[in-house]
């Protein structure tokens, strides 16, 4: 370390300013050395402060004064992931992480999305991991020592909260010299990085394109010009990949790109090589990144606060002119709003410009007559609707007879069963049922722009689209796809916002339809579930996580609103599966038991053990659940006498059939049916194999259909004489469409099938995320749009001046073909009627009954 | 294809039709040749009629082949052409008969009706082959894979194989180590004891004491070459099979050969054993079922064959009997 008595010449600035004299005439007193000992190095190798957190200061709060305005933070905070997705430990409780100036800052003063945060800052980003290294978000800091006040600077982003600190940032009106101290130290930092990385084509005073957060933070902190001479070698350019132009010059090694690439996209591509001057991001060891194992899926970009890392103008009008010939295809009406345009619209400012620009054509702006129908019940879509004017109405298009397919009768049916009949067989469902919005059959809901946004749900859940939507007067909104609704929530602000309008909507009458109110007139109900509506808790539980153990305490009462949760329960030794809810059950009840045992313990004539969980349960896949406190449960039965009658005779019916169900374990198979996933699917590809000869008609019937390429294998799960093939069973929650950074993979309007478009970028995501391996990777020759608008296959010339397609890799998994006539090859080429679609609980009908 | 119960509504209708021919055919037959009082020849007008049939039917049981290299173009559901196939070549055989009035005629008439009557004898035990081999494959080989991919399969079975020593019992030991480890066991064979039984009195008389009863110290290292030594003995098998002689190729030799290593070997190796043995059994479920696709399939080419002949015959028997009219 320099001593500040032994000032040394700065050899790379040929000015006259010695940096370590002017540091301390900036700050106004002597430099210190801190009290920033401990630190650690993290997953990427940075230098972070290591800072010991306990989950009980997730309870604990600190007041602390942030530019004249007391915040009260709690001292830590849990741990999220870049979807802001609390991050848990293997027992289900939340990891804690220290609040630091920066969120205690957020909290205070960032309500909005869009609004300036009063910290400027360049390496941080509230969804990736702090690293506190561009120094930018400098704040000062007074305390209270044994020795009297004591001031300094400090880097918010990893400086956490104390009780009675003071902080005042650079935009701190209550102290203006504090402000202008912390500007001056930003500043020089900021002249130093502009110095060397300003981008050359725009200076900083006409940077009107928004997309360079250095150019944009020196004119917020008005450096007009930097002081410091810049540097004479340049570290130069790489224009290897087709997709991203690599500005070494212009990279401040802020990390946030190999944060990106490592942490939120975890392909471990980005690193740094070389030392000093010459230090710069690296791909691999050091390659060209189009030779690299990059998989061109723009997060860093995408991170990148410079024009160090930036998509080639090219790869954009591609991506554009591409979706507005598929509009034109499809008829759509529709207008695609520009990055540019997007930027300023309140609710997108918080999303990077180079996402937006990589996404270029993710959002479509479509006007609505009245009458005209925004969505469908039933669709899979994958867009959401930001609301821009305009009134619409929500409702359930109709009641849809549940209805079966059976073989004609009479002659049609001799020959063979040609013909198929469509029958109803009575009864009534509902895709809401499914998905968990409880709204009623004649019920009519009306949104507006107040509402902020609409068909979120379905991006979020991945189920049908639950209601029809229809505009009840002239209407604009903007339609968004599913990876910028993600992107939407790395923003803690518009996050607030989503989980608002979400939260609102899944508990919109989901408390009306109770089962265990399910006795009570509608009135009683429509009392109860005012009286439950802010007080019940809607919680979201990851797949695997175990909700509440056998054993525990119990004194919550739990509704699952999406997702299928696993009940077992301990048996001699053994886990044995006792039962799996699907939405709309509830489960726990027991739970409730504590007092109300006590309660009704005249009328129960049952030995009521309370206050302990009697099985297990497990969410199975991404599930929500609608919590009910014991106590506000309780307070209920007080307070509605009408309940009572009610409640003694479920509480004793609820008793009767834990007995039973713990009687009634069930076969080992169920446990494999459900360990497999197989509840969840909607179409398996099922081979009878007394039947299947292995003639492998079906696996080259698909080879035919797709290129030569097959999307099933002829291998996998058996149950009982059943073959359960490995190709895409069309999950009802299919992990596959999360995180796609391109949105390549969706369901298309009511139809089952998972679609992979031709844009996909060969990521290989959505193949991870496939838990059962259905989704495979192939080389595709590379295809882009040319002037006129057609495909054209793009070829790589050799030293020999040979031409070579390039080849592209591009995930496939079965589309049950759609792109033919819906009819699947393989079970329409199977010459012995051996092969079949059905669903998992079909199959698992069909198995249980041999 | 199989044929059950629940599969009639696909059969029915071919089958339906295919007896009508036949007996349409049969009948008319009958009465035109008790009518001429004399069994009719392929001239007569039914036995021409019997003829055009069932070589109509020959030429669409042929058409089978455009079919399957036209796959995707989805001409029919599969099944329905193979019960066609199946039902209307049965057909095609009393008509062919009858056409040829119960002689077999010059060379060309008798090799086209040998030919044609091998080709229907081979369907018809291709037909029964997948009727009862499927069955069987389904109960005895739970192991079964994809035919084309044993020989896959069975190189990552054998990768396994080494994984679960190395991940069990470690590498392999190298020279020096073995050098090394006999000096330790020597050394070991001397001081190492391990008392196995309670004080004793031994030996009578003037000499008797009190003794402890001792063994020797087994160390858990020598399951490791033992293990590593019997992983070499099978790797070949796992690789290829019963083409190689190794002392697991026999399925009884093997039980025997596995308990004598549980003999050997301590306890926490024996489950390492038995999935060894798990994979040798699974190598020889791969090698019954290549034996078992072969007679699944096999027939299929020759089937093919005669079939091809057979429409050669046809045209060239159409050609004659246009020619000498």
């Amino acid at each position: 370390m320099t001593s500040p008595d032994s000032p040394k010449p700065n050899p790379f600035s040929s000015s006259n300013l010695n940096l370590s004299m002017a540091l301390p005439s900036i700050l106004g007193e002597e430099p210190r050395i801190d009290d920033e000992a401990l630190f650690a190095r993290d997953f990427d190798g940075h230098l972070v402060r290591v800072e010991k957190v306990t989950a009980a200061e997730l309870d604990q709060t600190v007041t602390l004064t942030i530019d004249g305005t007391d915040v009260t933070v709690p001292l830590a905070v849990p741990k999220r992931d870049s979807q802001g997705k609390v991050l848990r430990d293997n027992d289900g409780t939340p990891i804690p992480r220290p609040t630091t100036i920066y969120d205690a800052t957020s909290e205070a003063f960032v309500n909005q999305p869009g609004q300036v945060h009063p910290i400027p800052t360049l390496c941080h980003r509230e969804h990736l991991p702090p690293v506190g290294v561009c120094r930018v978000c400098m704040v000062e800091v007074t305390e209270m020592t044994r020795r009297g006040t004591r001031s300094k600077l400090v880097p918010s982003c990893v400086q956490r909260v104390t009780d009675g600190m003071i902080v005042n940032t650079v935009s701190s009106d209550k102290d203006p010299d504090a402000a202008e101290r912390v500007r001056r130290a930003a500043s020089t930092v900021v002249e130093l990085l502009m110095a060397d990385h300003a981008p050359k084509t725009a200076s900083a005073e006409n940077s009107a394109p928004t997309n360079n957060e250095l150019v944009e933070v020196a004119n917020r902190l008005g450096v007009q010009s930097s002081r410091f001479q810049p540097r004479e070698t340049s570290r130069g350019q790489d224009l290897s990949s087709q997709m991203i132009a690599v500005n070494h010059d212009e990279c401040i090694l802020c990390g946030r790109c190999s944060r990106g690439c490592s942490g939120i996209k975890l392909n471990d591509v980005i690193g740094r090589s070389g030392k000093g001057y010459e230090t710069k991001i690296a791909f691999d060891l050091d390659d060209p990144m189009g030779q690299s194992s990059c998989v061109s899926c723009g997060e860093c970009a995408v991170s990148c606060p410079t024009g160090a890392l930036q998509f080639q103008p090219a790869f954009i009008q591609n991506q554009v002119r591409r979706v507005k010939d598929e509009l034109a295809e499809d008829g759509n009406q529709g207008e695609i709003v520009t990055a540019d345009e997007l930027i300023k619209y309140e609710l997108f400012s918080g999303i990077p410009y180079k996402f937006l620009q990589f996404n270029g054509a993710a959002v479509v702006r479509r006007t609505l007559q009245p009458g005209e129908r925004l969505c469908t019940e039933g669709e899979y879509g994958s867009t959401a609707f930001v609301i821009l004017r305009g009134e619409f109405e929500v409702f359930l298009s109709s009641a849809r007879g549940a209805v079966r397919n059976r073989r004609a009768d009479g002659i049609w049916g001799w020959l063979g069963g040609l013909k198929t009949v469509v029958e109803s067989v009575g009864g009534k469902a509902h895709l809401s049922d499914l998905s968990g919005v409880a709204i009623g059959e004649n019920q009519r809901i009306f949104v507006s722009a107040e509402d902020v946004i609409l068909g979120e749900m379905t991006c979020l859940n991945r189920y049908p689209r639950s209601a029809t939507v229809v505009a009840v007067e002239p209407a604009e909104v903007l339609e968004i796809k599913r990876n910028i609704l993600y992107m939407l929530q790395r923003n803690e602000t518009s996050r607030e916002i989503l989980d608002h309008v979400y939260r609102k909507r899944a508990l919109q009458n989901q408390l009306m339809s109770l089962p265990i109110l399910e006795s009570l007139e509608d009135r009683d109900k429509e009392r109860v579930a005012n009286a439950l509506r802010d007080r019940v808790d809607l919680i979201s539980v990851d797949p695997g996580q175990v909700i509440f153990r056998q054993g525990d305490p119990a004194d919550n009462y739990y509704i699952t609103r999406l997702g299928f949760v696993k009940i077992t329960q301990e048996f001699q030794g053994d886990e044995r599966v006792l039962n799996y809810l699907a939405p709309g059950n509830a489960f726990g009840e027991i739970g409730l038991l504590g007092d109300l045992g006590k309660i009704f313990a005249d009328e129960l004539d049952y030995d009521i053990q309370p206050g302990t969980r009697t099985a297990t349960c497990t969410a199975l896949d991404h599930v929500e659940l609608i919590r009910i406190r014991g106590k506000h449960f309780r307070g209920l039965v007080r307070q509605f006498p009408s309940i009572r009658a009610t409640m003694i005779k479920t509480v004793g019916d609820l008793l009767k059939r834990d007995t039973q169900s713990r009687q009634q374990l069930q076969e080992v198979q169920a446990e494999d049916f459900l360990e497999q996933g197989l509840y969840l699917a909607q179409s398996l590809l099922v081979l009878d194999l007394e039947r299947c000869t292995r003639c492998d008609e079906c696996t080259k019937a698909c080879a035919d259909t797709h290129g030569g390429v097959t999307r099933l294998i002829r291998d996998g799960l058996r149950f009982d004489k059943f073959l359960v093939a490995s190709s895409c069973r069309s999950c009802m929650d299919p992990y596959c469409l999360v995180g796609c950074p391109v949105d390549a993979i969706h369901r298309n309007g009511d139809s089952l099938e998972i679609a992979i478009e031709d844009y996909c970028i060969g990521c290989g995501l959505c193949a991870d995320n496939c838990p059962y391996g259905n989704i495979n990777m192939h080389g595709f020759p590379k295809q882009e749009v040319d002037e006129k608008g057609r495909l054209r296959t793009v070829y790589q010339t050799k030293r020999d001046g040979s031409r070579k397609p390039i080849v592209q890799q591009r995930a496939t998994t079965c589309d049950l073909c759609t792109s033919i006539d819906g009819t699947p090859s393989c079970v329409y080429a199977c010459p012995h009627d051996a092969a079949f679609r059905m669903t998992g609980p079909d199959l698992y009908k069909i198995t249980s009954k041999k | 294809m199989l044929l059950q119960r629940n599969q009639i509504r696909i059969h029915l209708p071919f089958a339906a039709i295919a007896l009508a021919l036949v007996a349409g055919g049969v009948i008319w037959y009958v009465i035109d040749s008790r009518a001429a009082g004399q069994w009719l020849g392929g001239g007569s007008t039914v036995g021409l009629v019997c003829g055009i049939v069932a070589g109509a039917i020959i030429a669409f049981e042929m058409l089978l082949w455009p079919r399957k290299a036209l796959r995707r173009l989805r001409l029919f559901p599969t099944k329905y052409w193979l019960a066609a196939h199946l039902w209307l070549g049965l057909a095609s055989f009393p008509l062919a008969v009858v056409h040829s009035g119960f002689h077999l005629g010059g060379y060309l008439p008798a090799t086209f009706m040998t030919v044609f009557s091998l080709t229907i004898f081979s369907g018809v035990y291709g037909w029964i082959v997948q009727n009862v081999l499927p069955k069987w494959l389904l109960r005895n080989l739970p192991a079964e894979t994809i035919y084309s991919q044993i020989d896959h399969v069975a190189g990552l079975a054998t990768d396994d194989a080494k994984r679960l020593l190395i991940a069990s019992c470690g590498q392999r030991r190298t020279a020096i180590e073995q050098v090394q480890l006999d000096m330790e066991d020597m050394d070991m064979s001397l001081t190492q004891t391990i008392v196995i039984g309670a004080v004793r009195q031994a030996g009578k008389g003037r000499t008797s004491g009190r003794t402890l009863q001792t063994k020797q110290a087994h160390d858990s290292r020598d399951d490791r070459d033992r293990l590593w030594t019997a992983y070499d003995n099978i790797e070949q098998f796992l690789l290829h099979g019963s083409s190689i002689t190794s002392p697991v190729t026999d399925r009884r030799e093997a039980t025997i050969w596995f308990n004598r290593l549980r003999k050997d070997c301590g306890d926490p190796s024996q489950d390492i054993i038995d999935s060894l043995e798990q994979l040798c059994d699974q190598r020889r479920q791969f090698d019954t079922q290549r034996v078992v696709h072969k007679w699944l399939h096999a027939w299929l080419p020759l089937h093919i064959g005669l079939s091809i002949s057979v429409s050669i015959l046809l045209v060239v028997h159409v050609w004659t009997a246009l020619k000498y009219w």
